[in-house]
């Protein structure tokens, strides 16, 4: 419940800044269409569902880039340390991130939705809903990972940007990974076609992806037992010396 | 007559030479300030990775794609990893955040400064941490030349540096209508970011996007056009040059409405 709250003010902040929300909505828009001209240029061929599917119905929902800003700041003011310890902080700022990413992720599920309804391509909104816990399993990981940093560092921008920068190329985003045989490629064992392409293509064919599920579950977990010991060597490290 | 043309030449020379030496000195400061974080020239470097990403996907797709060749992909992808790495370096970043964090009070105490506001907010967000990352694109660049015999002459030097202007302008307006617009504008900023990852994508310059690109949101000037002038160079040399005095008559003008209506409002 309490979790739930702070999912709550998460999505009420996000309806108090109408503009950012606009942006959040507009700006994939932008991207889709931009994208989707090019590649066709390029191939003379449709690639409008294939982004609008990528982009639109999944993207908007990651979060671990502002979740890991948030856990930096958090660590580095000690937060966790002196916060209410019924009160886990990491899951707290997490379910927050997730309420300011709510919203966007309707009004961008709708209108993909929408487009790929009336241009006869059927999303399964079962597997696709049955897929996002993985998805904020794994970022919520992948922010731990990345915050872990912030103990040992003054800034961790960096490792954020290049994650993310690594994450947009990897996962279809920028090219269109129906062209590219991903096994072959080694990209398939990598966990962010997974969490985007991959799932978009299960929602089409309704078929659960199984195999995405488990790579996400691996490398949550595998982030997860990696940042551990680096969180508890750098909680001490702050204890002993103070704020 | 002459003698007053002269003067202007040299007043202008005199002013320009004032400006390099502000600059200067902000640079040093700044390389003195990031010595301290040396992390942060790891963390430019590290952005390596992605170009490299996007060459591995060009190479996978060189074969399918019609009138352009692995070198021309690549060409076109580290002309782009350049004008990225100097827009980092001009403190781009760090002038968009310092907007986002400051009140229009702080603009109003920066403006009664002897310099101008913009090459100020510029000098102190430069970020020499992209020094060493910007020497391994130049070097990689010259290294592609000599392998692909590519002749370059001033002029095309000269264009790829005017086209590189071009957006470099382009920006500016947009810091511009920032001022002007106050916090509500910045969004806009972080678009036309989102908007510069698909400059390294290719083009075609005639076809309605093309145009688009060129003429209203000037994208082709940050990788595709750089690139074709050290190919064929003349006559896009010669167009970015054009587009330069546009651009910087629509920054003048921008420039102008943005001190005007901040002063209108009061800080």
């Amino acid at each position: 419940m309490k979790y739930f709250e702070s999912f709550l003010i998460g999505v009420k902040e996000t309806l108090n800044f109408k503009l950012t929300l606009a942006l959040h909505v507009v700006s994939p828009l932008i991207m889709v269409s931009l994208l989707s001209f090019i590649w066709g240029n390029i191939y003379d061929k449709d690639f409008l569902t294939y982004f609008v599917g990528v982009s639109l119905l999944l993207p908007s929902f990651t979060f671990y880039s502002s979740s890991s800003t948030k856990f930096m700041l958090a660590i580095r003011n000690g937060w966790e340390v002196s916060f209410a310890k019924p009160i886990n902080l990491f899951l707290f700022i997490s379910s927050y991130n997730l309420g300011r990413h709510f919203i966007p992720y309707l009004i961008n599920l709708t209108i993909a939705f929408s487009y790929l309804l009336l241009n006869g391509v059927e999303i399964n909104l079962a597997v696709l809903g049955f897929s996002l816990p993985f998805i904020v399993l794994f970022d919520t990981s992948m922010a731990y990972f990345i915050s872990l940093f912030a103990h040992y560092f003054y800034s961790i921008w960096g490792v954020r940007v290049i994650i993310k920068l690594i994450d947009v190329l990897l996962s279809g985003l920028a090219f269109p990974f129906n062209l590219i045989n991903l096994k072959e490629t080694g990209i398939y064992y990598l966990p962010f076609a997974h969490k985007v392409y991959y799932i978009f293509e299960a929602s089409i064919k309704g078929v659960l992806p199984v195999d995405s599920y488990l790579i996400l579950l691996a490398y949550s977990l595998f982030l997860v037992l990696i940042a551990l010991p680096f969180h508890k060597l750098g909680w001490k490290k702050f204890e002993a010396q103070g704020g | 007559m002459k003698l007053k043309g002269l003067e202007i030449i040299r007043k202008s020379f005199k002013k320009i030479k004032k400006y390099v030496k502000v600059l200067a000195s902000f640079f040093r400061a700044s390389i003195i300030r990031y010595n301290n974080y040396k992390i942060e020239y790891i963390y430019s470097l590290s952005t390596i990775i992605p170009f490299l990403i996007t060459l591995f996907f060009w190479k996978i797709l060189e074969d399918s794609i019609e009138g352009w060749s692995f070198n021309d992909l690549a060409l076109l992808t580290l002309m782009g990893a350049i004008l990225s790495t100097l827009i980092e370096l001009g403190g781009f970043w760090g002038v968009m955040l310092w907007f986002d964090r400051n009140d229009r009070g702080n603009l109003a105490l920066m403006i009664t400064k002897p310099i101008n506001p913009l090459i100020y907010l510029h000098g102190i967000n430069f970020f020499p941490g992209s020094i060493p990352k910007l020497i391994f694109y130049l070097m990689l660049l010259i290294t592609f030349i000599i392998q692909n015999n590519i002749s370059i002459s001033i002029l095309s030097v000269v264009g790829v540096v005017f086209s590189y202007i071009v957006f470099f302008l382009f920006l500016g307006i947009i810091e511009c209508i920032i001022i002007a617009f106050d916090k509500a504008a910045i969004p806009l900023f972080y678009t036309i970011i989102d908007i510069f990852k698909i400059a390294d994508k290719p083009i075609d310059l005639s076809s309605v996007l093309g145009v688009v690109l060129t003429f209203f949101v000037p994208l082709t000037f940050a990788a595709l056009i750089p690139s074709k002038i050290l190919y064929e160079g003349r006559e896009l040399a010669l167009f970015s040059f054009i587009m330069t005095v546009v651009m910087l008559i629509m920054f003048s003008l921008s420039y102008r409405f943005a001190m005007k209506r901040f002063e209108a409002v009061g800080g």
